[in-house]
């Protein structure tokens, strides 16, 4: 009889260490091998036409171990998938990009994706030996636990927050080699702080506030454990940017206002 | 007539006793006659349009080498490379031309460039450049473009052809890129080029030329790295820079020997949000 794969029979080790509360995990490669089609076609060949990179993506929630914003600094990691009794195994990924979000009514979830330089498959290309299992006690952060420090949201509603921060890598790869010599770590990172409120004496801005009036906001978003103020991560940044403000009504709805912030770090 | 579609024509070459069908990404063929509008005093408009120079023509092609069946370098098959190779050492001075036949269009032509390209973990791209001048009576092409049906193959891995993945540029024993102070960069890409020149031997009384004299070659390499040295060392390294380049299968490889290159420029050059980038020139002269 054939059998399925459910969520309890498979588990992703980064390190050496298991990650908890993932929501959804993906990852995958698309092969370069492209086909020659020349003139007087008698035959489709294939060849490889650029070096083979992979890619891996994860949604979980926040809980306390959120370790995955630790690697948008220069180094990679390495990590296995256990799936019933099978293992994907996968070197030198590099974090491209992270995110962080919450609305009401929803458990704070972080998402991360990864490119992967390295080898991705079911090869042995490291043991990890004896691997930290997943803690099995977790500290959950709530919609209702989220701290956000921004002067405009002592008197206006916030529903939601999402975070992007965008990490560029720059793979340097000698012609005849099928990995990068070296994976530099670009500078700086983006960042977009996207807030979505339902405003009482908000006051939207100028449209050419930039340069006259600019608006540079230092924010920071602490998510503690539910119903707690014990914490679980903290998003400090300064000198955003405002760039956008987004004004939306219905019929059936109160009024929105989406602001968006931008904003860099430097390595 | 109908049109053709690019499966129907096959490139075809022919040097030295042996045929190669080019695994070519396209081709161009221009002909061209050299006129001049001939005026009179006293008439209104041209005598007539006259020649004022042969016929000729030229055709061009990129493509990716395929290595089999010729025993040169252990089994090296690509005829332009060969021909290159041959041309450029010439102690005599009769350049030697290749057949090409092209969708029922054939010539005689003149390499007259040559160049190799290679990027990271992919096909290696050649493009190259012939000159057809006819020769005696011949004119520089002729026949009719016809459609050629090919018999078909199954689809298979490209084992053959010039992969970047096992191919080599070295000085001796150490890479391209090792600089005076035995720094070892990584080396991104390589372009090699090589152009010959000819002089056509033409008389009175006959359009196309008799015969074709070679005069000299000059070839350049064009390297990607991520190391820099100021200063250019004129006397080079004294060294002979082999490209090799190598099978997808690692079996078989052709070669491209520059005699003694010197560097002849180096760039060094970043933009925001990239990283810096190198690269040198390196010439031989044959």
């Amino acid at each position: 009889m054939l059998s399925r794969i459910r969520r309890e029979g498979q588990r992703l080790t980064v390190n050496g260490t298991g990650v908890n509360a993932i929501q959804s995990l993906s990852f995958g490669y698309q092969s370069t091998a492209q086909p020659i089609t020349p003139l007087g076609l008698s035959q489709v060949v294939y060849a490889p036409s650029a070096p083979q990179t992979a890619t891996i993506n994860t949604n979980s929630l926040l809980v306390y171990d959120d370790f995955f914003i630790n690697f948008t600094g220069e180094m990679p990691f390495s990590g296995q998938v256990d799936y019933k009794d099978q293992n994907v195994k996968f070197t030198e990924a590099y974090l491209s990009s992270y995110s962080s979000s919450c609305s009401i009514g929803e458990i704070p979830s972080i998402g991360m994706q990864a490119d992967i330089f390295g080898e991705l498959g079911t090869g042995s290309f490291f043991d990890f030996g004896a691997t930290t299992p997943h803690d099995e006690e977790l500290k959950i952060a709530g919609y209702n636990s989220i701290d956000i420090s921004l002067d405009e949201f002592s008197s206006n509603r916030v529903n939601s927050y999402s975070l992007d921060i965008g990490v560029p890598r720059s793979p340097v790869y000698a012609f005849n080699d099928r990995t990068p010599s070296e994976v530099v770590s670009n500078s700086p990172l983006s960042v977009s702080l996207n807030f979505n409120i339902e405003p009482d004496d908000y006051k939207i801005k100028n449209m050419r506030f930039v340069p006259e009036e600019t608006v540079f906001r230092n924010v920071r978003v602490r998510v503690n454990k539910n119903n707690s103020t014990e914490k679980i991560q903290d998003y400090l940044f300064n000198n955003l940017l405002l760039v956008s403000e987004q004004y939306s009504a219905d019929n059936n709805g109160n009024v929105g206002i989406q602001m968006s912030l931008q904003g860099t770090i430097l390595r | 007539m109908a049109s053709i579609r690019y499966d129907k024509i096959p490139l075809i070459l022919e040097y030295d006793g042996r045929t190669e069908k080019v695994l070519a990404y396209d081709c161009s063929l221009n002909e061209e006659a050299t006129l001049q509008p001939a005026y009179s005093i006293g008439k209104q408009g041209i005598a007539e349009q006259t020649p004022a120079g042969a016929r000729k023509a030229s055709v061009s092609f990129s493509y990716t080498p395929v290595l089999t069946g010729y025993a040169t370098v252990g089994n090296e098959f690509n005829i332009i490379n060969e021909a290159a190779r041959k041309q450029k050492i010439l102690k005599g001075t009769q350049a030697t031309e290749v057949a090409i036949r092209f969708g029922g269009i054939s010539g005689e032509g003149l390499l007259e460039s040559y160049s190799v390209s290679l990027e990271p973990y992919a096909p290696v791209t050649c493009n190259v450049n012939f000159l057809l001048l006819g020769s005696g009576e011949n004119i520089p092409v002729s026949g009719e473009l016809i459609s050629q049906d090919q018999a078909h193959k199954q689809a298979d891995l490209a084992s053959d052809v010039g992969h970047t993945a096992y191919s080599d540029f070295m000085a001796g024993e150490s890479p391209a890129t090792i600089t005076s102070d035995n720094q070892t960069g990584v080396l991104t890409s390589v372009n090699y080029s090589i152009n010959f020149n000819y002089e056509p031997v033409y008389k009175l009384g006959q359009e196309f030329p008799s015969t074709f004299l070679y005069h000299s070659a000059n070839e350049r390499a064009e390297i990607s790295e991520n190391t820099f040295e100021t200063g250019i060392a004129f006397t080079g390294k004294a060294e002979n820079f082999d490209l090799e380049i190598k099978s997808l299968d690692n079996k078989t490889a052709m070669r491209i020997r520059m005699t003694r290159p010197i560097v002849k420029d180096s760039r060094l050059s970043i933009s925001a949000g990239d990283i810096a980038n190198t690269s040198k020139t390196l010439n031989s002269f044959y």
